[in-house]
């Protein structure tokens, strides 16, 4: 199945890609997602996610407009054309 | 001074409905700080009927870089009664009302059943969580922004319509304050941020928010910008149905 996949604010600067399509097998996760993207952009596994495998508490993952944490986290299946989003907290005003 | 002669500049953009659409239109600003400053700086200069400001810090000689609406003199001095103070001397035909006060469901609930629309400029996600539940309980809508660093993010909470803060950021309840010295900033990109939140403002005083249902994710060191359509929650704690 095919996804699209951006990487925003920091995270650009981080893999250098603002707008993605990878090809991964069918019902994936966001977390074996994560791991098939670590495989071209090597640091963003340990940027994301901690060490107990969490997503780190400054980074939000929405997928279709939609936040994970709403939906089943990190074990969230994913679907052919589904859009995920990867972007850290502006927090400052 | 006519009155005609003060918005002459903008009454050709939104016409004469739309400037008394704005005057008729009251704004509560959550956060008078490098956000805040500018936002109201627009909708006090635009005929704006009544803008309350709700600040509790006081004036820092590090926020002088992006916090336009003060001086080295205001140093020390409330934010929300200096900002008061500036804004009342760029356009005395508006009511500003400085509220000196720490957020607080009660303080935000108070303030908004006094006014048409609220604007997130706060500088953290527990107090701007507070501002969003109260703005969906009272149905205002809801202009969010912030940044960091090189960032920043827009949107708008139409409340039952949109997804509201909990939907997108609830997750971000517990992260550091600003003022523990988490949130370094360009001034300049304060000033893209809250110029996008005031042209939303603006926009919900005529009756259509661009960002409502939208977020707009800014980038300014690459100058990419990016609009992600955003869903609801419908078992959102705040804002589900």
């Amino acid at each position: 199945m095919k996804l699209r996949v951006k990487f925003l604010a920091s995270l650009y600067e981080l893999t250098g890609v603002l707008k993605t399509e990878v090809e991964v097998p069918d019902g994936l996760t966001i977390r074996e997602l994560i791991d098939v993207l670590a495989r071209k952009y090597a640091k963003l596994r340990e940027e994301l996610l901690d060490e107990g495998g969490n997503l780190k508490p400054m980074y939000n993952i929405l997928v279709n407009g939609r936040a994970v944490e709403w939906l089943n986290g990190l074990d969230t299946r994913l679907k052919n054309g589904d859009e995920v989003v990867f972007i850290p907290p502006a927090a400052g005003g | 001074m006519k009155v005609l002669d003060r918005y002459s500049r903008q009454i050709p953009v939104i016409g004469e409905e739309g400037q008394r659409r704005i005057r008729e239109t009251s704004v509560a600003v959550f956060g008078v700080g490098g956000l805040g400053s500018l936002v109201a700086r627009y909708v006090v200069g635009g005929g704006f009927r009544r803008v309350v400001l709700v600040d509790f810090d006081a004036v820092s000689v590090s926020d002088l870089h992006r916090q336009i609406l003060y001086t080295t003199e205001d140093v020390g001095r409330p934010k929300a009664e200096a900002a008061a103070k500036a804004l009342r001397a760029v356009n005395p035909e508006v009511e500003v009302v400085p509220v000196d006060e720490p957020i607080s469901p009660d303080l935000a609930e108070g303030v908004l059943k006094e006014v048409d629309i609220a604007v997130d400029a706060l500088d953290n996600w527990a107090a701007r969580h507070v501002v969003n539940a109260a703005a969906v309980r009272r149905g205002r809508v809801l202009v969010h922004g912030a940044v960091q660093e090189w960032y920043g993010h827009v949107t708008t909470v139409v409340p039952r319509a949109t997804p509201c803060l909990e939907d997108l950021f609830g997750r971000f309840k517990s992260l550091p304050t600003c003022t523990a010295g988490f949130c370094p900033v360009l001034g300049p990109a304060v000033g893209v941020v809250s110029s996008l939140m005031a042209l939303e403002v603006f926009n919900a005083a005529l009756g259509k928010p661009a960002l409502a249902g939208r977020l707009l994710v800014v980038d300014l060191k690459h100058m990419a910008f990016d609009v992600l359509e955003v869903a609801r929650n419908p078992s959102c704690p705040v804002c589900g149905v």
